[in-house]
């Protein structure tokens, strides 16, 4: 649960996050005393919370403290309003075809928003943070238009996943191909948000989920649809690929420019290279921030 | 000791060699070192801090911590977990009093945080209860975590040995030598 809120004390306005305790998913269910039975500080609110504690930048949402008194657990956090998600739903059909003045705003607010997606990766990966969960709704947006990272439920610190990781991550409409076809514990690190962000890119252009699956395999015959089913998929992913991947039906990359109607070149290319298969070519929020297409001056004129 | 103030020189650039390996993300690499230094001073823990204790000594840590590298082995936990562990039961016990028949408690439970924020699949409440012989109950291991948490203001990303181990490790060129790594962890 979520409330707005305004202290007494600094008069500060902040939103409070209520998180109520799920019975554990990993008690034995023949155990009846365990099953649903308490386990303290649920694991992915003490990630947010001790994540977000460790971070400081404008483009990271800021969280002020966390109570947890009685088994309540409350995180405070500075109040934004609106999230990325509304604001790709409130632009109608209407913006991206009928009205060509509109349109170029649209797109112009694209690239404003997209270089503050970037930042706030950029930054976390500097820290060590591995985010697994980008995607439009966990972009904040402030009244002054600045763009906050918030949904570290499932972020981790990782600095050098040698380890394996958990597959369960990242909503199924922006996980990089290299999770779904890593199988049960695949390694993946900062890449994976690159993609996902790509996918951000794409959607605050258009207005629609760039890949839409329904299931995991769903999601990558959506991908390979668009960006060419990899001829050499051990090459492409530069690790063993599960051997179905023969199976599926050769498809040819389909031109991003058409899908992506209006968006300039350098958008067209920067976009591109965030959907690249192998992990290690996908280009890093550093080097993506440096690309032609945030070159020179794109502050928003006021209309 | 702290080596904050001293800056790796560029010919130690341990990096380098990685461009290309999907998995070191080279470019943040130095970014995120440079983090954990600037870091390690906030975790710098006093070592006199038992001075303070009434009730407990360095002996009853020592006790506590091979207890609680049997428990993690037990446990087949990471390693990055145990060194978590350690620095967050040091960190609590230089501020808090600990009377005696809770230092266990705090130790189950550095465990436990150290275990949520490092594992897939942390083990359960019941688990601590059982390894320590029912001493304390599910509700004092609750309330002990409350506690903790607020007393180290959710800060658990702290660098921990284990971060520099792995980087010394490598800077002397021996990440997949086993056996100087067991010797290190020793």
């Amino acid at each position: 649960m979520v409330v707005k809120c305004e202290s007494r004390v600094s008069g500060k306005v902040m939103v409070v996050k209520r998180i109520k305790k799920m019975p554990s998913v990993s008690g034995d269910a023949s155990d009846e005393d365990e099953a649903g039975a308490d386990q303290g500080f649920p694991v992915r609110y003490l990630r947010e919370a001790c994540l977000l504690r460790a971070c400081n930048h404008p483009n990271v949402m800021k969280l002020e403290f966390v109570t947890y008194h009685e088994g309540q657990i409350e995180l405070f956090s500075e109040f934004v309003g609106l999230n990325v998600e509304d604001y790709i739903s409130s632009l109608s059909d209407e913006y991206f075809t009928r009205n060509k003045q509109k349109h170029e705003w649209v797109l112009q607010l694209g690239r404003y928003f997209m270089k503050q997606v970037l930042k706030g990766i950029d930054y976390c990966h500097s820290i060590g943070i591995l985010l697994r969960d980008v995607k439009p709704r966990n972009f904040l947006i402030s009244s002054d238009g600045t763009l906050k990272l918030t949904g570290f439920v499932l972020a981790r610190f990782s600095l050098l996943p040698e380890e394996p990781l958990t597959q369960q991550v990242v909503t199924l409409s922006y996980r990089a191909p290299e999770i779904i076809l890593g199988g049960t514990y695949p390694v993946y690190t900062a890449p994976v948000d690159i993609w996902s962000a790509g996918c951000t890119f794409a959607e605050m252009i258009t207005g629609r989920t760039l890949f839409e699956g329904d299931s995991e395999i769903g999601q990558l015959l959506k991908i390979f649809k668009l960006l060419g089913t990899p001829s050499d998929c051990n090459k492409s992913f530069c690790f063993e690929v599960p051997s179905y991947i023969e199976l599926l039906p050769q498809w040819q990359p389909q031109s991003l420019s058409e899908r992506l109607e209006g968006l300039c070149d350098e958008g067209v290319d920067l976009l591109s290279r965030m959907l690249l298969y192998h992990p290690c070519s996908r280009i890093t929020a550093r080097d993506a921030l440096k690309h032609p297409y945030f070159q020179g001056d794109h502050s928003l004129m006021k209309t | 000791p702290s080596i904050t103030n001293v800056e790796l020189p560029d010919p130690f650039d341990i990096d380098s060699n990685d461009t290309g390996n999907q998995f070191a993300v080279t470019e943040y690499l130095s970014d995120i070192h440079r983090m954990l230094r600037d870091n390690e001073e906030r975790c710098i823990i006093d070592h006199t801090y038992m001075n303070r204790q009434p009730d407990i000594n360095a002996r009853m840590r020592v006790i506590l911590n091979d207890w609680l590298i049997e428990v993690h082995l037990k446990f087949k936990l990471r390693q990055e977990t145990l060194y978590l562990c350690f620095q967050l039961i040091d960190r609590f016990l230089e501020r808090n009093t600990v009377p005696r028949q809770s230092l266990q408690l705090v130790g189950v439970t550095g465990l436990m945080l150290a275990s949520k924020y490092e594992e897939i699949y942390p083990p359960e409440i019941r688990d601590y209860v059982y390894i320590c012989d029912n001493a304390y109950t599910r509700d004092q291991i609750l309330k002990m975590e409350q506690t903790m948490l607020d007393k180290l203001n959710y800060t658990l990303s702290l660098p921990t040995c284990w971060s520099w181990m792995k980087r010394f490790a490598k800077a002397a060129h021996k990440e997949n030598d086993l056996e100087f790594f067991h010797l290190l962890s020793y």
